[in-house]
């Protein structure tokens, strides 16, 4: 498929963008499911971290006609997490959940702006993706004294829909563009299917007392590359 | 080359965000209220000299003040003898139980709870030890 898409046909230009920014996360039901969990520890923890904004890349293998239309295929992919610790002379105690999702889907795009200067285009463009999103949280708890050591893990899995909007402005040189790139997320927000916890016996259970829903939705931005497979296109499409 | 150096940099950037780590650490300083003491008694306490010549009841208490036992050893010499988890119990040493005559010592450990309120405290995994011993003949 990659093969196929990277193909170039006549009076199509293809290429691949990657975008590496930050992103946030709504992540209510997470936020306070580590708000339980806090409660359940054996030991006043300080929660540090509650899903902060996070980096985020986008990677886009797209085609574009002589038309301003762009459409293609995307994967981007988020994490983030949320962190707790407590720690004394006897040893120490750690609460973590890491979320991330991997997404893939289709993106279209439209360009709205062409600006020719000397040595480079200026561009600006709105892009949409529809993404399906395997959505994975781990949440361990570990714990290590001298004498009593423990690492729980406990995985929260799902797939969620969900669907991105945003501007990109780029520089376009000859077979490489630069620029950035930002929009907003918006998560369906799927139920999280709950797994098993490693330990048998733990001091602390880590299993959700109700049903979590994944809420990535937020906003993303970041810096964005583009790679050209055939630059001589540009000039075409860009009158 | 500035192109390539900020690929890579985006790269970087990207290749960042595969991986979610906070090692914050929340210390907290730990003072005991109370610092618990054992106190160990037996019935052979009050005895000048303690022969074995067949058998000998050893009876213990481990008295602790505002202390929880987690566990008492028994040791006759080096070898370890007997386990008890509570704070009164008795044992029967015979005099098969070494190889030759002498003096051999009996000793107590008793470990218990440190009540200071650490986290290895809480999870029962931290403790004090105290000792007492007693010497016992054994005859021929």
């Amino acid at each position: 498929m990659f093969i196929s898409f990277a193909g170039v046909l006549n009076g199509q230009q293809s290429g691949i963008s990657l975008s590496g920014g930050i992103g946030t996360y709504e992540l209510r039901d997470l936020k306070s499911y580590h708000n339980d969990l806090i409660t359940r520890l054996p030991v006043e923890a300080r929660a540090f971290e509650y899903f902060p904004p996070f980096t985020n890349i986008r990677i886009n293998l797209y085609r574009q006609g002589p038309s301003r239309l762009k459409y293609g295929l995307v994967y981007a992919f988020s994490a983030s997490g949320a962190h707790a610790n407590y720690t004394d002379y006897s040893g120490q105690l750690n609460l973590d959940q890491e979320i991330a999702s991997h997404q893939f889907g289709a993106s279209g795009g439209y360009r709205l702006l062409n600006i020719d200067s000397y040595i480079t285009q200026f561009e600006i463009s709105a892009y949409g993706d529809l993404r399906i999103a395997y959505v994975r949280d781990q949440v361990t708890m570990n714990i290590n004294t001298l004498y009593y050591y423990e690492n729980n893990k406990f995985d929260l899995t799902t797939f969620s829909p969900g669907a991105e909007l945003g501007l990109d402005a780029v520089f376009n040189f000859n077979t490489m563009s630069l620029g950035v790139e930002g929009g907003y997320y918006f998560d369906t927000g799927t139920k999280f299917k709950s797994g098993t916890e490693s330990l048998d016996r733990s001091s602390v259970s880590l299993i959700p007392s109700g049903e979590l829903k994944t809420d990535m939705s937020g906003f993303r931005a970041g810096i964005k590359v583009i790679k050209r497979f055939n630059p001589e296109m540009l000039a075409r499409q860009s009158r | 080359m500035i192109k390539k150096g900020i690929t890579i940099l985006i790269i970087l950037v990207a290749f960042r965000s595969c991986y979610y780590v906070d090692s914050d650490v929340y210390r907290v300083d730990i003072t005991p209220e109370i610092t618990p003491r054992a106190i160990i008694s037996s019935n052979l306490d009050t005895l000048d000299t303690i022969f074995v010549t067949d058998s000998l009841l050893f009876k213990y208490l481990v008295d602790i003040d505002t202390g929880q036992l987690y566990l008492a050893d028994i040791y006759l010499g080096n070898f370890h003898l007997y386990r008890s988890d509570t704070i009164e119990d008795s044992i029967w040493i015979y005099r098969n139980f070494v190889p030759f005559h002498g003096d051999y010592d009996l000793t107590l450990v008793a470990y218990y709870r440190t009540l200071s309120g650490s986290l290895a405290d809480i999870l029962d995994a931290e403790f004090l030890a105290s000792d007492t011993s007693w010497t016992l003949t054994f005859a021929q």
